[in-house]
């Protein structure tokens, strides 16, 4: 592979006329097993390939991409790219490539997932559909396998190149109204246990007996892990510096401010046993950076034409590690009494960026609890609420799981979340 | 071309039941505008193929992007043993595919001038003097245009004789400017989802023009006032927001693999389930919704879909009854029907295709109407333009729509503009809440180039289209 990234390279190095470059070279082996039904519903499998160029002349850029890897190919995608930049504007922001730079090592590649084999995914398949078909239940979901080799070089002097393998499973359980899902994903096969993901299934489906009405209300809840990413992963976005000092976002000047709750820690990390670990963008590498601690907003993502614009350095959110506790869901019931169990988030959009006021719907199941006991469970809501007043009304956090490639979350518990509606089907 | 044979004949000698491969090259260009600055001006090419092998009542797709006789071989081979492979996991006999006849056949958007013969620096020029004059309003601090033009060349080959060349091309501009003060920041956009057509509509729409209004309705937003509380009023929506809340309320519904359940685990299932054909008021007796792969423009006219089945047009809902599906040739047999209607796409050649929402339209109404006369019969309520904020359950039963643009109605006239409105409904209340359907002179159609759906994700076009619409009694207010 890395003969042939380099001929590539080459190629591109020997034909470019331009003052600067990036050049970014991906082969990525894909596998993906759905299932629905009890039955499997798509099965498919190859590599695909990417080379991106993209050149900058006399301050003026363009960029392309072609997926063929031929001399030809390469040749005419050189071309192509510059004579684009030649008849483009000049930008203003314009920024030169990343220089050389050292970047952390990263340790992405576990034999247990680059040996999957399709027939082990499809006996796991198999073994699922079998145990759900044994609760006279129906069962949908996927298996993916990924990995991927990455190279990006640029003119000015950046040369690197990172590996990564990754699994993702998920699977919903359905019978009648009852509905639940679990999901895990990583980079190391062997931590996975379809018994574990099975029991964990098995329990919320069996929760869930036929929902109870229940009207919106204020009340407190549990927000488990796959709830928590789903919510929080907008931080990703609508943390970002320039929408901040562009008032687009309420966080123009909160820097060193106590905008988030206190118990809400979120950093990005520079190793992790779970995630998979990307050591760097086309305009940052990876380090570490306490993003949120204490509630206190510490840093914000920076690209690199704006950092250049405000004289700072770039930073950017390659992972999600928000920070957990210990506290068991048994407790964070008995500390709150009374309140509802969320399995999931479901369609969360932004209502308002101003005020980071989002909408979304619970999804997976909804438990009702009460004096610290699991009581029935409860139809779906929508809520809509303001993301940074959340993390102001943690009560407690749990311990902190992997629930996406790169997103480490705890459960938790929330008080005063505030549903506006119930959804009924 | 000499690998459709090869594959097929392969795929025919391995055993598969049914076999097809598309070879697939997608050329796109993009040329992304904030204030005065490009940030991206990009040429994309994706050329590969995939093969679909359907043996013992299970799919396998295998794809490539490598052109030798031998790599095209083991891909077939690599098509045949997941298909095999995947046999273990199946109920019953597993699929069947409904029944269709060979076609030797091409298709090519009609279109006058092609986008990718304008320069670039043309196209730039005239982006950078949208955000210009967009920004040339003190409030106005982001200025952002967005130029995307797609072109799909397509060679089909199925194992029962099915040969076919299609070349479809869209485009889609898109303008956006953001006003800001120190205490909020609201945005307006011209934005009509992408059409199949060439670059003679950008010079059609003048967009130029088009930038004043998005100014200065952007800072109208920013200074208009927010609903006081909910309560049930009257909306009155244009096209180009009814586009949205049909693809959403409507189209999705209705795509067969949803009702059979087979995205339960993450775009969500439907409940207008088979049951329901021929007897659900889906809406009131004026509702009467299309699908139409044959729609000029369209962005899923492509004269065939990737099972080889021929663009149709067919009722989905008629007077307000839910009648039909949009299915794919392995989703039809699923509720006894025979015949596909031609709803089957894949994003790209790596992409294996599924169940996708046709062009689907309102029709209008068919009683002379006009948007003043809608409105001047409307005592109070909210008009809603464009598209904003949007939520649906995984049922897709339940929802809240913003919008872009929103006026206060009174008295049968617009009053005041307004900001954040945000409206909740569900099905069936909403589209049996309809009352009033302007005429076709008013019916426009709007384009969805971003529908994500199945897993990995793939990204579809489809357009929808309406006149102005009225519906009563629907929960209106802010986010609280």
């Amino acid at each position: 592979m890395k003969e042939l990234v380099s001929s590539i390279y080459e190629i591109i190095k020997k034909e470019h006329k331009a003052d600067d470059y990036e050049v970014y070279i991906s082969f990525s082996d894909d596998h993906e097993a759905r299932f629905a039904q009890n039955a499997m519903s798509q099965h498919m499998t190859g590599q695909i390939v990417k080379v991106v160029y993209e050149a900058s002349i006399d301050r003026k850029t363009a960029s392309s991409s072609v997926n063929q890897y031929d001399e030809d190919t390469i040749r005419q995608l050189v071309k192509t790219t510059e004579d684009l930049a030649r008849i483009s504007q000049e930008d203003p922001e314009y920024i030169d490539s990343m220089g050389k730079q050292d970047f952390p090592k990263t340790d992405n590649i576990k034999p247990a997932t680059t040996n999957l084999t399709p027939e082990t995914i499809v006996n796991i398949i198999k073994d699922a559909v079998d145990f759900a078909k044994s609760k006279g239940t129906k069962l949908s979901g996927i298996f993916s396998l990924n990995k991927t080799s990455f190279y990006f070089y640029t003119k000015k002097g950046f040369e690197g190149s990172y590996d990564t393998c990754s699994y993702e499973f998920s699977m919903t359980m359905k019978e009648g109204e009852r509905e639940t899902k679990v999901s895990t994903a990583g980079k190391d096969f062997s931590k996975f246990s379809l018994q574990n993901q099975l029991d964990q299934l098995y329990s919320q489906f069996s929760s869930l007996d036929k929902p109870n009405a229940m009207e919106p209300e204020t009340i407190s809840v549990i927000l488990r892990p796959q709830a928590v990413a789903n919510i929080m992963m907008y931080l990703r976005w609508l943390l970002d510096r320039r929408m901040a000092d562009d008032g687009i976002t309420p966080l123009k000047g909160q820097i060193g401010k106590q905008f988030f709750g206190e118990k809400f820690n979120m950093s990005t990390v520079e190793n992790d046993d779970n995630m998979t670990i990307i050591p760097f963008f086309n305009d940052s590498v990876l380090k570490q950076i306490d993003w949120i601690k204490d509630g206190v907003l510490m840093a914000q993502p920076i690209s690199g034409t704006y950092a250049n614009m405000i004289d700072e350095k770039p930073s950017s959110m390659f992972n999600v590690f928000i920070q957990g506790d210990t506290t068991s869901e048994e407790d964070m019931m008995k500390m709150a009494g009374r309140g509802l169990i969320i399995n999931n988030f479901w369609y969360i959009r932004t209502n308002d960026m101003r005020t980071f006021d989002l909408t979304g719907m619970t999804r997976d199941g909804v438990l009702y609890f009460e004096n610290g006991k699991v009581k029935h469970s409860v139809n779906n809501f929508r809520f809509n609420e303001k993301l940074h007043e959340i993390t102001r009304r943690i009560m407690a956090l749990g311990e902190s799981t992997i629930v996406f490639n790169s997103s480490v979350v705890p459960t938790m518990l929330i008080k005063d979340f505030h549903f506006i509606d119930r959804t009924n089907f | 071309m000499k690998y459709l044979d090869l594959a097929i004949d392969r795929a025919v000698q391995l055993g598969a039941e049914y076999a097809d491969i598309r070879i697939h090259k997608t050329t796109t260009e993009v040329l992304y505008l904030q204030n005065k600055s490009i940030k991206n001006a990009n040429n994309d090419v994706l050329y590969g193929y995939g093969i679909r092998v359907l043996k013992d009542g299970t799919w396998g797709f295998a794809h490539s992007s490598v052109f030798t006789e031998d790599a095209l071989l083991k891909t077939v081979q690599k098509a045949y043993d997941t298909a095999k492979l995947s046999a273990i996991v199946k109920n019953g006999d597993g699929i069947r595919l409904a029944n269709e006849r060979s076609y030797i056949a091409s298709y090519k958007t009609p279109y006058k001038v092609d986008p990718f013969g304008i320069p670039l620096k043309e196209k730039a020029e005239l982006f950078l003097e949208i955000n210009q004059r967009m920004m040339n309003l003190k409030e106005i601090k982001k200025a952002n245009s967005f130029f995307r033009a797609q072109k799909d060349e397509k060679l089909f080959a199925s194992t029962i004789g099915t040969r076919l060349d299609i070349n479809t091309l869209y485009i889609n501009p898109q303008i956006t400017a953001i006003a800001i003060s120190d205490y909020d920041s609201q945005s307006r956009t011209f934005d009509e989802g992408g059409r199949g057509v060439g670059w003679e509509w950008i010079e059609q729409l003048d967009l130029l023009e088009k930038s004043r209004y998005v100014a200065e309705e952007a800072v109208m937003k920013l200074n208009s006032d927010e609903l006081k509380e909910e309560k049930r009023r009257t909306l009155v929506l244009d096209p180009n927001h009814l586009g949205l809340t049909m693809h959403e309320s409507v189209g999705h519904p209705t795509e067969l693999d949803r009702v059979l359940g087979w995205e339960a685990d993450y775009a969500g299932i439907s409940f207008a389930t088979p049951e329901k054909l021929g007897n659900y008021q889906y809406g009131s007796k004026i509702v009467n919704f299309v699908g139409d792969n044959t729609l000029e423009g369209g962005l899923a006219t492509a004269g065939f879909d990737d099972d080889g089945v021929p663009g149709q047009k067919w009722h989905i809902i008629k007077d307000g009854v839910l009648q039909e599906y949009g299915t794919t040739r392995e989703t039809a047999p699923f509720i006894g029907v025979d015949y596909s209607r031609g709803c089957n796409r894949a994003t790209h050649y790596y992409d294996q295709p599924i169940n996708r929402i046709p062009n689907l339209y309102l029709l209008p109404g068919k009683k002379e109407l006009t948007p003043a006369q809608l409105i001047s019969d409307t005592e109070e309520g909210v008009y809603i333009q464009g598209r904003g904020s949007f939520s649906i359950d995984q049922h897709r039963v339940n929802f809240q729509f913003g919008g872009d643009f929103f006026w206060e109605i009174k008295d049968g006239k617009l009053i005041r503009p307004l900001k954040k409105v945000l409206y909740r409904s569900n099905n069936p209340e909403f589209w049996n809440s309809c009352d009033a359907i302007c005429d076709k002179r008013f019916w426009k159609p709007f384009g969805v180039i971003n529908c994500g759906k199945g897993q990995p994700n793939q990204t579809a076009r489809m357009t929808h289209g309406a006149s102005p619409a009225r519906f009563r009694n629907i929960r209106v207010g802010g986010s609280k």
